[in-house]
Parts: structure tokens; sequence; C-alpha cells
């Protein structure tokens, strides 16, 4: 038995909740049972900056769910690659250490991303995109897209 | 050799410090002719925000200045309300609020040594690069860091922007199965801090003798934390209520932060000006460098970063002492009783002493507020110190070699900008 560990990072607040609203709807979903006999575990980070190496570790996957702001409507869902994480997640940063400086380290300390799935949410752009009404809208489809993705990669990893 | 160039050079935005500024220096025939540190975040106006609401609500709301030391916000907010409202929360609040202190140097200390710091003195753009030669000296600042982090969530619920600590005391008060499990993971930690302070205390430092003012709490029977007079090596010996008589502030046109000098001069709060001053009560964690040539007083400001180790090393040991005597309380808090007032209170964050001031109306709403970061009183030392080390650098290195001296002498400080105003982009005019 294995762990799979769902990440929601942002803000329990405003636009940047996304991340954590998320995981909470998929926290109610059949995520873990589709996946058992996985064991799925769901974890808050608050702007974890670099402290987000040491949630990366003890679990076979990892899937990362954060606010983005990329110009697409918002409630867009979309799989990250590293490569563009610097540019379209949330600008929230701790000394710099930002989402996509903490994944740059944790590749540098071998930290297994490979396995990691990192998923992007957009961001509203006006006063009234409430979070809350984004994520009743795409929380079916949200399920269905992170089900997929886990599943995928998890038959990858064997 | 006495480098005779005219030199202009400007670092636009600054790295691995917290917050937007940037370096600015004027140099011709081997001498610094201008040099201004520009902080250009701008002014964030907590201190209007806060004008007409509650007492009750001042520690959620300050606690947002700064994700790296909300509880220095939040202790120092609590301290002058519970004076100005003449409560006396008893010493289980006290000792709670010192461990939750502790657990704030423990997670700030290891970010900046680990993260920020040491790839200047190790020789890497950042600790990314540094990581890949460096990878368990790493791990083991982001283990320190996180068990830091433990400790504030303990008291505050969460590590970034705590919500437990309110005015008499703490929401909530942890289970012994809680303090027992945190304990445990504080003392495995032990020898992963005496590893930190000798492996600092081995670094090759950048000779360097300046003469500058240290300034910090002092307390009669303990390191200072979050309880104090504050004191100088010129001198001055005062109760927090007397700050304003002698510590003043004044605006520079090139920075949104405002300046603040004692006597009319610049001076250094933070880890080593602490340390300067007591360092007496460190007998412990100082064994822990015995032998290895570092003394203090110092006034090498690259020591700063063995000051930082050995300031947490001391949290260590002293977060495991206060959860060593952790007894449940029957009530976590004590009653306030708002009255028309003023409150002040001050305490070391991990950059040097906060000092908040509160005047509040008959129904305890806030009338006025006063709050001086560390970051702005330290703003004039910095160029102070930058433009001593840059001349003493020299001018006959390149201008990327200058920019990369003048930031790690700005990272000696650990600014946070965002708590000034709040960094940093070099430009050198070589004219």
């Amino acid at each position: 038995m294995s762990v799979i560990r769902i990440l929601g990072v942002g803000s329990p607040y405003g636009e940047d909740s996304l991340g954590w609203r998320a995981t909470r709807a998929l926290e109610n979903t059949q995520l873990a049972e589709m996946l058992a006999p996985d064991t799925v575990e769901y974890r808050y980070l608050d702007r974890p900056g670099p402290t987000l190496l040491n949630e990366l570790e003890g679990a076979i996957q990892v899937v990362i769910i954060d606010a983005m702001r990329s110009g697409n409507p918002p409630g867009t869902v979309r799989k990250l690659e590293l490569s563009e994480i610097e540019t379209v997640l949330a600008p929230v940063s701790t000394h710099g250490y930002d989402l996509a400086t903490s994944i740059a380290l944790a590749r540098s300390l071998d930290h297994i991303l490979c396995e990691s799935i990192i998923i992007g949410i957009e961001m509203g752009s006006s006063p009234d995109d409430i979070p809350g009404n984004t994520m009743k809208r795409i929380q079916s489809e949200l399920f269905q897209f992170i089900a997929r993705e886990v599943r995928e990669t998890r038959s990858a990893i064997g | 050799m006495q480098e005779k160039r005219n030199i202009h050079i400007k670092v636009p935005v600054m790295t691995r410090v917290e917050g937007e500024g940037a370096l600015e220096i004027t140099a011709s025939d081997g001498h610094i002719q201008d040099l201004q540190l520009r902080i250009f975040e701008p002014p964030r106006y907590f201190e209007k925000f806060l004008e007409g609401r509650s007492y009750h609500e001042i520690p959620d709301i300050v606690a947002r200045i700064c994700g790296i030391c909300p509880v220095a916000y939040q202790v120092t907010a609590v301290q002058a309300i519970e004076s100005a409202f003449g409560c006396d929360t008893g010493p289980w609040v006290r000792e709670l609020r010192r461990l939750m202190y502790c657990g704030e140097w423990i997670q700030s200390h290891a970010l900046h040594i680990h993260l920020l710091a040491m790839p200047d003195f190790l020789g890497y753009p950042n600790a990314i690069a540094m990581a890949a030669d460096y990878p368990e000296e790493i791990r083991r600042g982001l283990h320190l860091q996180a068990l830091g982090n433990d400790v504030i969530s303990l008291l505050g619920g969460r590590s970034v922007h705590p919500v437990g600590v309110r005015p008499g005391g703490f929401h909530y008060a942890p289970e012994y199965g809680e303090t027992d499990a945190l304990l445990k993971k504080l003392r495995a930690a032990v020898s992963d801090a005496e590893t930190l302070v000798r492996w600092t205390a081995s670094l090759d430092f950048p000779d360097s003798d300046q003469n500058f003012v240290s300034a910090a709490l002092q307390h009669p029977t303990e390191y200072p934390v979050h309880e104090g007079r504050i004191c100088s090596d010129s001198g001055i010996d005062i109760n927090v209520t007397e700050y304003e008589q002698y510590f003043v502030e004044h605006q520079e046109p090139h920075s949104t932060a405002l300046y603040s000098l004692l006597d009319g001069k610049p001076y250094l709060l933070g880890p080593l000006a602490r340390i300067n001053l007591n360092h007496a009560q460190l007998d412990q964690t100082l064994d822990v460098v015995a032998g290895i040539a570092v003394n203090f007083p110092s006034r090498n400001m690259f020591h700063s970063i063995i000051a930082r180790a050995i300031e947490l090393h001391y949290a260590l040991h002293e977060a495991i002492k206060l959860l060593e005597s952790y007894s449940y309380p029957d009530q976590p808090y004590v009653e306030i009783t708002p009255c028309e007032s003023i409150g002040i209170g001050a305490t070391e964050a991990p950059r040097g002493l906060l000092w908040h001031r509160y005047e509040f109306d008959d129904s305890g709403c806030i009338v006025q507020a006063r709050i001086v970061p560390p970051t702005s009183q330290n703003q004039a030392r910095i160029e102070e110190d930058l433009h001593d080390a840059i001349e003493a650098f020299g001018f006959h290195h390149s201008d990327e070699a200058i920019r990369l001296h003048g930031e790690m002498v700005i990272r000696n400080y650990d600014p946070c900008i965002s708590c000034a105003t709040h960094f940093l982009n070099i430009k050198i005019n070589r004219e």
C-alpha cells in the first residue's frame, strides 16, 4: 500500500484559495475508494515556501493544486509543466521562495518530482469571480481530471 | 593600488531578500560619492488600517504585515494592549508566548542561514545551485525550518499568519499529547543545531572591523526574546515606554521606509546586536563553539550568520525547556477590560527590536497606532556598512563583483522589506 498525497497550496482566503478549495472538494469525492488500496492523503499548505519539500517525502505520488493566472477563463483546469509554473502560478513568495523556486530546489535535491503532478486552476479577474462559485462550477470536471491524471501516472509508476 | 576610475553601479532588483529594493552607488577616485539603498515597495498603511478597529482585532491584522515573523508582530501587539489595559497574564501565558517566539526564531534563522545567506559564503548564486553540492545541509535547514513552524503551529493553529494569539493569552491550550510529540522532535534536532553552529563558525569570513552601535532588549534573568529593557553598547538603558525619546525616525527621499537614528547616528539591531549585548546569557551555546576563533562582542557584520545559528541553537534548547515544564491550564487567557489609554510593547523579532504603540478610546478602539519594524531601523546602518565595506573591498573589482559583495553585505541584515514598507536592484556609477 502506497500513499498518494494531494497538496492544496495557497491561502485559506481570497482568490488564492482555489488550491485549498479544490483539495477540500476532492476529499468529499470517491477518489480515495477509486485509488484503493493506495491511501490518499489530503494536506492544506498555506504559502509553504521551501517547506513544500518536506511534503514531497513519503508518498509515491504527489498532486500539487494551486491557483494560476494564465489568461484563460476563470475556473480553467490545467496540468502544468515544470517549465511554465514560474509564469502562471500565483506569485506568492517568501524571501523569493515561491512554488516554482521550491520545486527547482526539490529537483536539485533529487526529490522524485517525475511522480508529481502540478495542477493549476485559473483565478478570477473581477470581483464577480468568487472562488467558492468557481469551485462549485468546476467540481465535477476537476474530479474527473485529477482521477484520470493520477491513474495514468500511477499505472506508469507500477 | 588605489582605483582611480569613476564608477556608477546600479543593482535594480535585489534577490534573496524579502520585498522590493535597489542599491545605487556612485564612486570616483576610489571613494564613494553617493550611496543609496532604495526601498521602493509601496507603503502598506497598516497603522492607518488599524484606526477605528477594536483591540481584539489587532493580533490577526498585524500578523499580515509579515509572512516570516507574524509571531513577533502578534506578541508585541498583545503586550502593548495588555500594558494599556493593565492586564497581568501570569506566567503560563508568558512562557507559552516565549515558546511560540522561539519557534519563529528557529524557522526564520534556519531559512536565512541555509537558503539565503550561505550561498554567498560558499560561492553559489543561490541555494538551488548549492543544493547539488550540499544536499544534506540544505535538507537539515529545511528540517529545522519545519520544526520551527511546528512550534508556531502548536500555539497558533498554523505557521503562516497564526491565529492562536489573543489579548490576554491564547485562544487554545495544546493537549499533552501534542506537546509530548513536539518535544520528541525538538530533542531529536539538538545535534543538528550543534552541527549548524560549528558549520557557520568554520566559514571563511571577510575581514571587517566596523565601529557601530548595537541595540537590543536586555533582561536580567534570560536571553531577551519577548521582554526586557532597551539597551545599547553606547550606554542607553531605558524602559520600552521611553523609546520615542531616544530613537527618532525621518524620511529620506529615495526610500519608502522610514530611517531611524539613535542619538543622531545609525545603529544595529538583530542577532549580532543581541549577542553583542547579551552573550553572557548564552553559556551553553557558546560552549558549542569553544575552540573556534569567534569572539563576541564582534564588530564583523559577516559574523551575523554565526549569531543566527547560535540563536537558533538557543531557541531550540529554550523551547525544549519550556515544553518540559508545560502544564495544561484551567483557561489559556485572562479577561481584559478596555479603557481609554496608551499601551507600548517591544520584543526581539528575528531581525531585531520591534516596537508598537497604540492609543485606545474608552471602548478599546484604536485612535492611533505606530509600528516600528527592525528593517527600517537597520536601513541607515546598512547604508553606513555598505559605504565602508565596498570601499574596503576596492573598486579594482568588476561591477559584478562589487554588486555581489554589496548584496552579501546587505543580506547580513536579513532585511525584510515587506515589513519595512518594505527590496533590491544595484546600480554602480563609475564617474
